[in-house]
């Protein structure tokens, strides 16, 4: 396997940082603690009101004055954490290049991203079994990626399990990397730790081989994480319904994420990372 | 029936476990992991729950390929069928004028109809009753025997008149077959008639020059060489096509000759001529094309967007009609509007040619992009054109400063892709901009499309003459002369220099011929056009 951190993701996580010099470093981020609340906060700025925004963050003089709504914007003087929940489960590690090879990539740079910006990092690996652990300061880079590499394996399960945890985590905004194949479970597990004022992210990444599946012929086919098989012949209209399923997955992350008020970005597992990770910084940006 | 090898039915032996075999290969399952069973439950053509040494039923493919062995085991024994008799061959040989046309070797193609006639023969049992009909005249059946048709057949004559080979198409007799013989093949041919086609009427006089030049408010001079190929004198009626037809008259042409015809029509989107076939030979032609300099018409339905609407106004040259098509009107040039396949795809429809149209270009917003399309981080802002390798591209500035593709061109027309969580792609800045510069690219399609059609190959080609082709120069119009393929060109391959100046003055068909001669004498001939210097 090709090595998931190695000297090349740490020349290209140069981009990412900068990106951040100018954001999430200065207090700007996602992380910022930017929600409506008033209490115990600076005020920074006035931004438009949202249904759901809390009446008493309301501007009321601005709105006597410029006749719309507008709430108030306070930055939390102390730095909110970042909860990273990467799926390694078995599905994961098909494709190529494998899914979870740009899935960890992108887990790692926003989580050292984060790092260096000061704030800490709850990271939950769903593989065989959950590994979780807090991360606080630079010098733990090493030990995050460390548990981002954790072998693939295990089942949806355990995924459900990682996302879970995130409920009791205190984060101030959350990144689910995951190819949602088992999306009913991981969907509802979602649902289950959203907060108010705390954005998340779904980051889901698909292969090739599942958007523009290339079999032919006789074949049995075997579920790489449950060990199911189907046994078939693969015809044009298997493929083409295959890969409209696959498409259709990509429109129900991005319908639940709407739904839920998240961010969603979707990756194919050939996709640069640099500009995965890129795109979701601004998608967790846009979220605030 | 008889087999002529009968002891090729052995190789059923060998070839029923070859074919066993492949099957069984074929059918020996190949295990392929996937990231979730769920993307492929349903969909696989088999029952899943059958056990995996189980021998499946045949399935039709495997029948048609066992069909097609047998076939072919049979096919080499050589079956035969020998009319006993019975059965009536029906031979219908076309004599109308085009087959006195010299085909290949010089030979007529009644002659080289009569040959492969001649061949059906060879075979038949002596008592086999013939029908020889010799249409358009003498249509009606000759009854005679095998030998009397193969006494009568090479002394048939071509004739004087035309002929519709719809009226002398009918099935064979009950039990018989039948042969056509004719250079003109219709579209519906009875089962059982077998055809022998020896090469369609239009390739005995056809253009095989035309040339366009456009002049700022003096119109466009169209020019274009008409050649007689047959071996008879033909006339045809001239019309010279620009905003309406206009008649030009009628022209003779002897064997081999060539007439060269000119004139200058109104600023339109499609000039050229046409000419009709008055005589036996029946065959039309015509040379078009859009001088790249007329001002298209664009009709646009009533859903377009304004942003659209805007960039249609600032293209130019182009005349904007609103509203749903009108009956017994002059079709528009471009159509603006949605595409039928789909609510989210929008198209322009260019239609230069008159019932030729080509998507000129297309809108997706669905996935999946193509490779070189990458939207990710693309967000609305400023979009432009940047010419890459002599085509336009469209720019799109990503979140991250680096422009990035978001159109590509292919076979049909411009693809402009967007991503499909934006919401005001109508109001996108480079929705103008991809319109505008689609319009630019329909009118350089219209301007560089057109034909000519050649007749057959030229008996006489001038030495070093070989070709007839596209040239252009910087701030010309261009021209556009395209054989429609080298199979139904008349002039064969290669390249030629010598220059042939269009006649000048010639107009109508008094002059032309003694213009063309003067000025193909003056140069050393040659068939390689150029645009006309002013």
């Amino acid at each position: 396997m090709e090595e998931v951190f190695g000297e090349e993701f740490f020349r290209r996580l140069a981009r990412v940082r900068l990106r951040l010099a100018t954001g999430w470093e200065r207090g700007a981020g996602p992380l910022a603690g930017a929600g409506a609340s008033p209490r115990g906060v600076e005020f920074r700025d006035h931004r438009p009101y949202a249904p759901g925004d809390d009446l008493r963050s309301v501007d009321w003089h601005a709105l006597g004055r410029l006749g719309r709504p507008f709430v108030k914007v306070f930055r939390d003087e102390s730095r909110g954490s970042l909860g990273i929940v990467l799926d390694a489960t078995a599905s994961m590690a098909f494709g190529v290049p494998r899914k979870d090879l740009v899935a960890r990539r992108v887990a790692g740079a926003l989580g050292l991203a984060a790092l260096a910006a000061g704030s800490p990092v709850s990271a939950a690996v769903a593989a065989e079994r959950v590994g979780r652990r807090r991360f606080e300061g630079r010098a733990s880079a090493g030990a995050l990626l460390a548990l981002l590499s954790a072998q693939a394996g295990g089942r949806a399960e355990v995924l459900v399990e990682a996302i879970e945890g995130l409920g009791s985590a205190p984060t101030s905004a959350f990144l689910v990397v995951s190819d949602f194949l088992d999306r009913d479970p991981v969907f509802r597990a979602v649902e289950r730790v959203l907060r108010p004022g705390r954005p998340g992210l779904l980051v889901q990444v698909q292969s090739r081989e599942e958007l523009e599946p290339d079999l032919s012929g006789r074949v049995r086919l075997l579920d790489a994480e449950t060990g199911e098989t189907l046994e078939g012949t693969v015809d044009e209209e298997a493929l083409r319904r295959s890969a409209a399923r696959a498409r259709g997955l990509e429109e129900e992350v991005r319908g639940f994420a709407l739904r839920r008020r998240l961010g969603s970005v979707f990756v194919r597992s050939d996709r640069d990372f640099e500009d995965a990770s890129l795109e979701a910084l601004t998608r967790l940006e846009a979220l605030r | 029936m008889t087999l002529a090898s009968p002891a090729a039915l052995l190789l059923l032996l060998l070839a029923l476990p070859l074919l066993l075999l492949l099957e069984a290969l074929r059918r020996r399952l190949s295990v392929r992991p996937v990231a979730s069973a769920d993307l492929w439950r349903g969909l696989l053509r088999r029952p899943e729950g059958r056990s995996p040494g189980a021998l499946a039923p045949l399935d039709l493919s495997a029948g048609l390929r066992a069909g097609a062995l047998l076939l072919g085991v049979f096919g080499m024994a050589g079956p035969s069928v020998r009319s006993s008799g019975g059965g009536t061959l029906r031979i219908v040989v076309d004599r109308s004028a085009s087959m006195a046309a010299r085909a290949s070797g010089g030979r007529s193609r009644l002659s080289l109809g009569v040959e492969g006639a001649l061949r059906a023969l060879e075979g038949l049992p002596g008592a086999t009753p013939v029908l020889l009909e010799r249409p358009p005249i003498d249509p009606g059946p000759l009854v005679t025997d095998l030998a009397e048709a193969r006494r009568v057949l090479p002394a048939l004559e071509p004739t004087d008149a035309p002929l519709d080979p719809r009226s002398v198409l009918a099935p064979p007799p009950e039990g018989g077959e039948a042969l056509f013989v004719t250079d003109h093949v219709p579209e519906f041919v009875p089962l059982g008639v077998r055809v022998l086609a020896l090469g369609p009427p239009a390739e005995n006089c056809g253009f095989v020059a035309f040339e366009v030049e456009g002049t700022a408010g003096r119109g466009i001079a169209i020019w274009a060489l008409l050649r007689n190929f047959s071996e008879r004198t033909v006339e045809r009626e001239v019309v010279a096509v620009g905003p309406h037809e206009v008649p030009l008259g009628r022209v003779a042409l002897g064997p081999g000759e060539a007439r060269a015809l000119s004139a200058r029509v109104e600023a339109a989107p499609v000039v050229g001529f046409r000419c009709l076939g008055t005589d036996a030979l029946a065959a039309d032609d015509a040379v078009l094309s859009s001088p790249g300099t007329a001002r298209l018409r664009a009709r646009v339905g009533p859903e377009v967007p304004g942003a659209v609407l805007r960039a249609l106004a600032a293209a130019g040259d182009l005349e904007i009609v609103e509203g749903p098509p009108e009956v017994g009107v002059d079709p528009p040039d471009l159509e603006v509007g949605r595409s039928e396949e789909g609510s989210a795809r929008w198209r322009i429809v260019l239609d230069a040619l008159r019932g030729e149209p080509f998507e000129a270009t297309g809108i997706r917003f669905l996935p999946p992009l193509p490779e070189e399309i990458d939207l990710s981080g693309v967000r609305t802002g400023p979009v432009r054109g940047a010419p890459e390798g002599g085509r336009p591209i469209l720019l799109a500035r990503a979140a991250d400063g680096a422009q990035r593709p978001i159109a590509v061109e292919d076979e049909r027309g411009w693809t402009l892709y967007f991503d499909p969580s934006a919401g005001n792609w109508r109001e996108h800045p480079s929705f103008p901009v991809f319109f505008a510069v689609a319009v630019e690219r329909a009118r350089d399609r219209a301007g560089r499309f057109g034909f000519a059609r050649a007749g057959e190959r030229l008996p006489d080609l001038p030495s070093g003459a070989g070709r007839v082709g596209v040239f252009e120069r910087p701030g010309r119009p261009p021209l556009c002369v395209n054989l429609l393929s080298p199979e139904e060109s008349s002039l064969p391959g290669g390249t030629a220099e010598p220059d042939l100046p269009a006649p000048r003055g010639a107009r109508g068909s008094a002059l032309a011929p003694l213009a063309f001669l003067l000025a193909a004498a003056g140069v050393g001939v040659s068939l390689l056009l150029e645009a006309r210097r002013g």
